[in-house]
């Protein structure tokens, strides 16, 4: 063990590498500063760019991405009230009062530490659990694979949609899409038309970035035009005398706090489905259960920063357990990742410890490179990222329809993938404007091929014998889990 | 519950009911007709079928589109809404752009569609402060992509 981290520091200490998770954490703060866009869309229209970096520094560089772009949310939340993604709303809650009290940099700072804390702390429990979590992945056959897949699917539509309906169709919407190309066993041609272009399947970073970047671009712009056109921001100016410093003595003073988020964000990224917005609120609303200033919640605390930011990131690492050890997707990012490697002729499961071992453990050390440069950056940029924060997003979003053609144009170089981004943003405005969940189709269309494989598999090896299922503990708890999720749901609805 | 919010658990009821139906009545033809249609049947001796699977995710979308438009029907309530009509604006509005785009890209080529989508960008957002800028941006962003695009990766754009 010692070896492999010690060469995969020296993998990715590289300059090339250092240069792709700079580049990666920098532009995932810009983005993320900017309302309405996010890490999810960066990385989504990033993609495609990595296609000609080596396999190390496109997912490194896609790593810091979602680094920078789950924390660059925070500035627009501390300074604007307006935050960058979801997942920041808590932070706006304390952010923005501190920021009127004239203590932006401050917000700001404490903001920066604790998500590098929050993230490093996550990046180290995902090297200590990944490998015990695949060695009991390997132990997996196809029936394990489809319960625990049955079980993703489940959380996902009950805990991350409104209706679980909704998600159920969404999730068995993208598994019909994935069934599109030739049949995995037959070779069969499936609904293809005789088209060649379909043999390989619909284009995941087509429909990636229509269903994602895409179309949450368009629905801002939709809303800029029915508030016709932009409110102007105006940031709070620093009040003489308010304090900027933040003394790591003080930041650690709450180290409480920042363990305790940590470990709430590692813990929710680690379940497949479940979002960074949730982590932020369940640790928001511990930090104040248990501070005993919970009162100041809400009116400038930094607690309510720190616990906000130290969640939200520490989904980033720990959602990687998941996909590394089993194939399947913490969350939507960790999904885009999961398309990234594929594309660099890497299939995520149990396997990849073992065939791409090198590879993975480069990736741990960039992660822990990137908390660091992450830290360097954050801190040395505030003054310049709330200049992109307040860039009119009349100006900002019609670009990015271009670097959606661009990206998507790159790896094929086929108008064919372009139709198919335009189809899935229309596609995924009409789902966000009806309450359908684009996440939901979007994994159920990436895990729809080892749905597929797995169920046959299933099936084909016991024939009818369905009564041996239940000698498998491990898909007994996991049906058992699935069918508590669905009941749950179901009396949730008639409740309603 | 105030009427505003009463208003808007109607509109999103109707919504889901359409939206149901539409959905059931697609799974439903794609069930019965489409899959069998362009999808084998027959998996071989003791083998699945390859139509299996998309044929078992459209049974449950089916039965999920049934329940979506069952819930919408209980939470329908009588009250004005234009949100359906809203959303098919937009879905017709953006056709039409997808369209545009597509012939420009392929007619025209890159730099003429970019600076379409940049100008019909900022149209929509109705941002007005700096035509100037909008100008420049429509003609440069466009050029300076198809170049360093070509710079980096050797590709040249369509």
């Amino acid at each position: 063990m010692p070896d492999q981290i010690l060469s995969a520091f020296e993998a990715a200490l590289t300059v090339y590498n250092l240069l792709a998770i700079t580049g990666g954490v920098t532009l995932g703060i810009i983005i993320g500063a900017i309302p309405g866009l996010g890490s999810v869309t960066a990385m989504a229209v990033l993609i495609p760019v990595t296609y000609y970096m080596t396999p190390l520094a496109a997912i490194a560089f896609l790593v810091g991405v979602n680094k920078g772009g789950t924390s660059g949310g925070a500035i627009p939340a501390i300074l604007l009230n307006s935050p960058g993604t979801p997942e920041a709303a808590a932070t706006a809650m304390d952010g923005h009062p501190m920021a009127k009290r004239g203590e932006a940099k401050r917000a700001l700072k404490f903001a920066i530490f604790s998500s590098v804390t929050g993230d490093m702390i996550s990046d180290v429990l995902l090297i200590l659990l990944v490998v015990p979590f695949a060695a009991i992945a390997l132990e997996f056959g196809p029936l394990e694979y489809a319960t625990v897949l049955l079980f993703a699917f489940a959380l996902l539509a009950g805990i991350t949609t409104e209706s679980p309906a909704k998600g159920v169709l969404a999730i068995f919407a993208g598994v019909f899409l994935s069934t599109i190309g030739l049949d995995p066993v037959q070779s069969s041609q499936r609904m293809t038309f005789g088209q060649v272009h379909l043999y390989d399947g619909l284009p995941l970073i087509a429909i990636a970035i229509g269903a994602l970047a895409l179309s949450s671009v368009l629905i801002e712009m939709l809303n800029l035009n029915r508030r016709n056109g932009e409110e102007s921001f105006r940031i709070d100016q620093p009040v003489k005398g308010a304090s900027t410093a933040l003394p790591a003595r003080e930041f650690f003073s709450y180290w409480r706090t920042i363990l305790r988020s940590s470990m709430i964000g590692s813990f929710v990224g680690m379940l497949p489905g479940l979002g960074v917005t949730l982590a932020a609120f369940l640790s928001y609303g511990a930090a104040r259960r248990a501070s005993p200033r919970g009162d100041r919640f809400g009116k400038g605390e930094p607690e309510g920063i720190i616990a906000t930011e130290a969640a939200n990131s520490a989904v980033v690492g720990s959602n990687l357990i998941p996909t590394i050890a089993l194939g399947i997707p913490g969350n939507i990012a960790a999904a885009l990742l999961i398309g990234a490697l594929v594309m660099h002729g890497v299939v995520p499961g149990p396997f990849m410890l073992k065939l791409h071992g090198e590879l993975i453990y480069g990736l741990f050390a960039s992660m822990i490179i990137a908390n660091v440069i992450h830290l360097v950056i954050g801190r040395i940029g505030v003054d310049v990222w709330v200049r992109f924060a307040v860039i009119p997003r009349g100006i900002i979003l019609p670009p990015v329809i271009l670097f959606c053609i661009v990206g998507v144009y790159l790896p094929s170089q086929s108008f064919w993938d372009i139709a198919i981004m335009l189809i899935f943003a229309g596609l995924g405005m009409v789902m966000i404007r009806t309450g359908f969940s684009v996440v939901c189709l979007l994994i159920g269309f990436i895990l729809g091929g080892l749905f597929e494989m797995s169920l046959r598999q299933t099936l084909l090896l016991y024939q009818g014998r369905y009564g041996e299922i239940f000698q498998s503990p491990v898909a007994l708890l996991f049906f058992a889990m699935t069918a508590a999720i669905l009941v749950r749901a179901i009396i949730r609805g008639a409740r309603r | 519950m105030t009427r505003g919010e009463q208003s808007g658990r109607a509109a999103y009821g109707r919504l889901d009911l359409v939206c149901g139906a539409v959905l059931a009545c697609a799974s439903l033809y794609l069930f019965l007709d489409f899959v069998p249609t362009y999808a084998p049947g027959e998996g071989g001796a003791g083998k699945i079928a390859p139509s299996f699977i998309p044929r078992m995710a459209l049974g449950v979308m089916f039965v999920c589109s049934l329940l979506v438009a069952i819930g919408g029907l209980r939470s329908k309530q009588p009250g004005p809404s234009s949100a359906g009509r809203r959303i098919t604006l937009e879905i017709v509005g953006w056709a039409c752009f997808a369209t545009v785009l597509i012939l420009l890209l392929l007619y025209a080529g890159f730099l003429v569609a970019g600076g379409f989508a940049i100008l019909s960008g900022c149209a929509l957002t109705r941002y007005r402060r700096r035509p100037v800028l909008i100008g420049a941006m429509a003609l440069l962003l466009p050029l300076f992509l198809d170049w360093s695009v070509w710079k980096l990766f050797w590709i040249e754009l369509p």
